[in-house]
Parts: C-alpha cells; sequence; structure tokens
C-alpha cells in the first residue's frame, strides 16, 4: 500500500510539481501581506462571524493544494488502467483495496507536502515582513488545513475508479464546488418546519462533505477535534464506496 | 466461530464507529458553524437538542449546574441575603446529596435563625448529626413565631417517623406540649396514634392527641370551604 503511495508522492520531482512548488513559493511570497480574508461570500447567511483563520494567502495556497490533489487523485488510477500498470502493480501480492488506498494516502500526502511547505514559507515570509502583526497561534492552525484535503483526495479518488481521468476530474470539481455551498443546508434545516423533508434534505447532505466547515476559526480543542474526525471519517466513507466499486469492476 | 464469519463482524463494528464518529463530529462542526464560537447557552442546548436523551440529560444537568454554580459565586460577591439563599438552593437542586448537604450547612452557618434556610434545615437533620438532630431542631424553631413552627414540625414528621423511639417519643410529646395543629396536620395525627402504641406511650397521649386532631380535622375542614369558595368565584 505504501509502496503506491511512494509512486504517487515521488511525482513532486517531476518537472511540473518542481514549478508548482516554485510557483506556491512565489505565491506565498506576494500574498505575505498578513491581511485576513472575508469568507462572508460563503457564509453570509449566519448571524456569527465569518472571519476563519485563513488569511488570502493561506487560502491561495490552499485553493492551489486542493486543485492538485483533484488533479491527481482523480488521473492516477485511470492512467493506470489505460497503460495496463495496473496489471502489472496488481500482480504483486497488493489486493485492489490496498491499491485504491495506496492511491488515496499518495495523493493526499503529495498535496498536504505541498501545501505544508508553502504554508511554512508564508510563515517565514510573513514573520519577516511584519513580525509584530505575525500570530503563532494562527499559523500553526492553518496546518490543520490538512485534513481539509484528505476528503477532496478520496472524493476525485473514488470518482476516478468509476471515469477516465478527463470526466473525472470535471466530475470531482463539481462535486467539490456543491460541496462549498452546503453551508447554507444547516441554516435550512433549523427552519424547515416538516420533519420529513427535514430528513430528506439532510440525507443530501450527508451524501456530500460540507466544505463551508472550513472557513471557521477554531478556537475550541473540540472543534479542531471534530474537524479533524469529521475528515477523516468522511474520507474513510468516500473511499468505501470508491474501493468497493474498485473490486468488482472488470480491469480489462 | 469461523475467523471470516469474525472479520466480518469486525469489519462491521469497524464501519459503525466510523459512521457514529462521522455524524457527531459532523454534528459539532454544524452547530458550532450555525451558533458560532464559545459556550454559549444557545450553542449547548441546540447541540443538546439534537442528541440521544440519555446524553441530553446529562448535557443538560451539566449545563444548569454550572449556570447554577456561577450564579451562587455571584450572589456570594453581591452579598444580598435573599439572592444568596436562593442561589444556594438552586445550586443544592443540581448536585448530589453529598454536596448538597455540606452546601446546606454553609448556608446555616450563614444565617442560622432564617426562616428561609428552614429547607435546608430539614434536608441536614439527621438523627445522629451533633448540630443538626432533633435537639437541634427543637431549639431550633423557637426562633419563629407559631404558625412558622407548626408548618416545620408538619414537614419535619417523614424525617422523625425514621428515628429511634426515644426521639419519636420526644417528637411527639413536644407537639402535645405546643400544641401545634393545622390542615395539614390531620393525617400525621393520624400516624401519631397508630405508632403510640408500638412506642409504649400511655393511654392518655392517645386521647390527646385525638383531640388535636380533631381540631386539625376541624381547620382542614375550613380550608376546603376556602378552595371550594375560590374556585367557585373563578368559574
Amino acid at each position: 500500500m505504501f509502496s503506491i503511495a511512494r509512486f504517487t508522492i515521488l511525482k513532486i520531482f517531476e518537472p511540473a510539481f518542481m514549478f508548482l512548488l516554485v510557483f506556491g513559493f512565489v505565491l506565498s511570497y506576494m500574498t505575505s501581506g498578513n491581511q485576513s480574508l472575508d469568507l462572508s461570500f460563503f457564509t453570509d447567511i449566519t448571524n456569527t462571524s465569518t472571519e476563519g483563520n485563513l488569511d488570502i494567502g493561506s487560502f491561495i495556497l490552499l485553493m492551489l493544494s486542493l486543485i492538485i490533489a483533484v488533479f491527481v487523485g482523480s488521473t492516477e488510477i485511470p492512467r493506470d488502467l489505460n497503460t495496463r500498470m495496473i496489471t502489472i502493480l496488481l500482480c504483486k501480492p497488493i489486493s485492489r483495496t490496498k491499491y485504491v488506498v495506496g492511491r488515496f494516502v499518495g495523493t493526499w500526502l503529495l498535496s498536504s507536502m505541498l501545501y505544508a511547505s508553502w504554508l511554512l514559507a508564508l510563515g517565514i515570509f510573513q514573520y519577516f515582513s511584519m513580525p509584530d502583526l505575525f500570530n503563532v497561534k494562527s499559523f500553526l492552525l492553518n496546518f490543520l488545513y490538512i485534513f481539509a484535503l484528505a476528503p477532496v483526495s478520496a472524493v476525485s479518488v473514488t470518482v476516478s475508479t468509476y471515469l477516465d481521468d478527463v470526466p473525472a476530474m470535471i466530475i470531482s470539481f463539481i462535486l467539490i464546488s456543491i460541496s462549498f455551498t452546503m453551508g447554507s443546508i444547516p441554516i435550512i434545516i433549523t427552519v424547515i418546519p416538516d420533519a420529513d423533508l427535514r430528513r430528506l434534505v439532510l440525507l443530501f447532505y450527508y451524501l456530500l462533505p460540507n466544505f463551508t466547515y472550513l472557513f471557521r476559526s477554531f478556537e475550541a480543542f473540540a472543534h479542531c477535534l471534530s474537524f479533524i474526525t469529521y475528515c477523516i471519517a468522511l474520507s474513510m466513507m468516500l473511499l468505501k464506496v470508491g474501493i468497493t466499486h474498485f473490486n468488482d469492476r472488470d480491469l480489462c | 466461530m469461523t475467523s471470516s464469519l469474525k472479520g466480518k463482524i469486525l469489519q462491521a463494528l469497524f464501519w459503525v464507529c466510523v459512521f457514529s464518529v462521522y455524524f457527531s463530529s459532523e454534528l459539532i462542526l454544524r452547530v458550532y458553524y450555525i451558533y458560532g464560537e464559545g459556550n454559549s447557552k444557545e450553542q449547548m442546548e441546540a447541540l443538546a437538542n439534537k442528541l440521544p436523551g440519555f446524553l441530553k440529560d446529562s448535557l443538560v444537568a451539566r449545563q444548569r449546574m454550572e449556570d447554577a454554580q456561577a450564579a451562587l459565586e455571584e450572589a456570594k460577591k453581591n452579598k444580598d441575603k435573599d439572592k444568596l439563599i436562593e442561589a444556594y438552593y438552586n445550586y443544592g437542586n443540581e448536585v448530589d446529596d453529598g454536596p448538597r448537604y455540606e452546601l446546606f450547612k454553609e448556608l446555616l452557618e450563614t444565617y442560622p435563625n432564617d426562616i428561609k434556610c428552614s429547607r435546608a434545615f430539614l434536608f441536614v437533620m439527621e438523627e445522629n448529626d451533633e448540630t443538626y438532630n432533633l435537639d437541634g431542631f427543637l431549639a431550633y424553631i423557637k426562633n419563629f413565631n407559631k404558625k412558622e413552627q407548626t408548618k416545620l414540625v408538619t414537614q419535619v414528621w417523614g424525617k422523625v417517623k425514621k428515628f429511634s423511639s426515644e426521639n419519636q417519643i420526644k417528637f411527639i410529646n413536644h407537639v402535645i406540649k405546643e400544641q401545634y395543629s393545622s390542615g395539614e396536620m390531620f393525617t400525621i395525627f393520624n400516624d401519631m396514634m397508630s405508632i403510640r402504641f408500638k412506642l409504649k406511650m400511655p393511654i392518655s397521649v392517645d386521647k390527646q392527641l385525638e383531640e388535636l386532631k380533631a381540631k386539625s380535622f376541624e381547620m382542614y375542614k375550613r380550608l376546603q370551604k376556602e378552595l371550594m369558595k375560590q374556585r367557585d368565584k373563578k368559574k
């Protein structure tokens, strides 16, 4: 499983990813102005403060890592299938389940490594440009978003077990875009008077991850812990769908 | 049990755990999302309303206890007697018998002769307690007027009934001596008369109790008539 993950992680040494890494560092430098980000366009329906930990810099870097996660996650399995690489990989004592999990772990770690290194660079730039305004707690909390990359990777890998690379990428992007608008559903649920309708909306809501949860500040420990467990449990559930399908499908 | 069946059961349990973690963490995130950060009352109530009954009750109880404790601390600072007594009772209602006992003792030490603290006295009173025993109670009620004394005597009977014969005799003799009677005491005299023989008290006690019972019964009837009149007026 980890050797499969290693295949994906080693992509970081490919020229395209090296370019992305450098591009991310440049972005970190350009956005190190330490401005807090108004994310009310996602969450303005709530009556609470919508400003999260993310500043413009870390938000852009997170989005970039997210795109990379979708890109890598949705292309790896279809490419292995198209190039017949899968037959070689599965000749080894590796089950299909371990193969899919390996691809997921690889995608997640690759995007996390990129995000973490960019974030570290951003922190250094921010510290040196405005040491008085540098908030260590907020900076460290931004690393929590690594867990947010897990469900994104899981969505991409799961979709790629059903579709070819380009359709998988498109569908993954659509699903993740819808997930960013899920923030309105918790509010809608509280105001729907009919219990059955509420359950129906909730069922739809549970089928997709809610990425609006990203845009909250993590002040309480319970909140941080819930965020981590939510991301991990959701990833496992999404991945299970992909694994079940991949175990049943014809690979030829 | 075969190993494949065991594996399937373990797998099913694993997924049950994953789903539970997912739903509970999602719920916490949703509540944080809707109601914001911090332990606001609204947030806790929203969370509690969505939890299963047994979890909801304990969460609500804990929240109520914390609120009552905070109110007591606040009242201690303000030194308003009525509010402080009320805060002691409110907090006492939320805690277990052990801490409640200590709390009410603290209240009685602060206000030893206040009628509002009588509920605390009745709670802490025990047969073998050094201060809050039957003798302590009989001395305590002397601080109040006859009406209040009668009320307290009525309230304490449930406890005294479980005391030793010696203390029961002492209590009954005190009731007879002070000639307490009220509408509410009517049933208590019935009780006293029924245990008089067991307590080996003289037959004259029975007669005295009968007189007090009759007096109480008259009061009881008057009370009922007044209640009926009030009900009719409302109609």
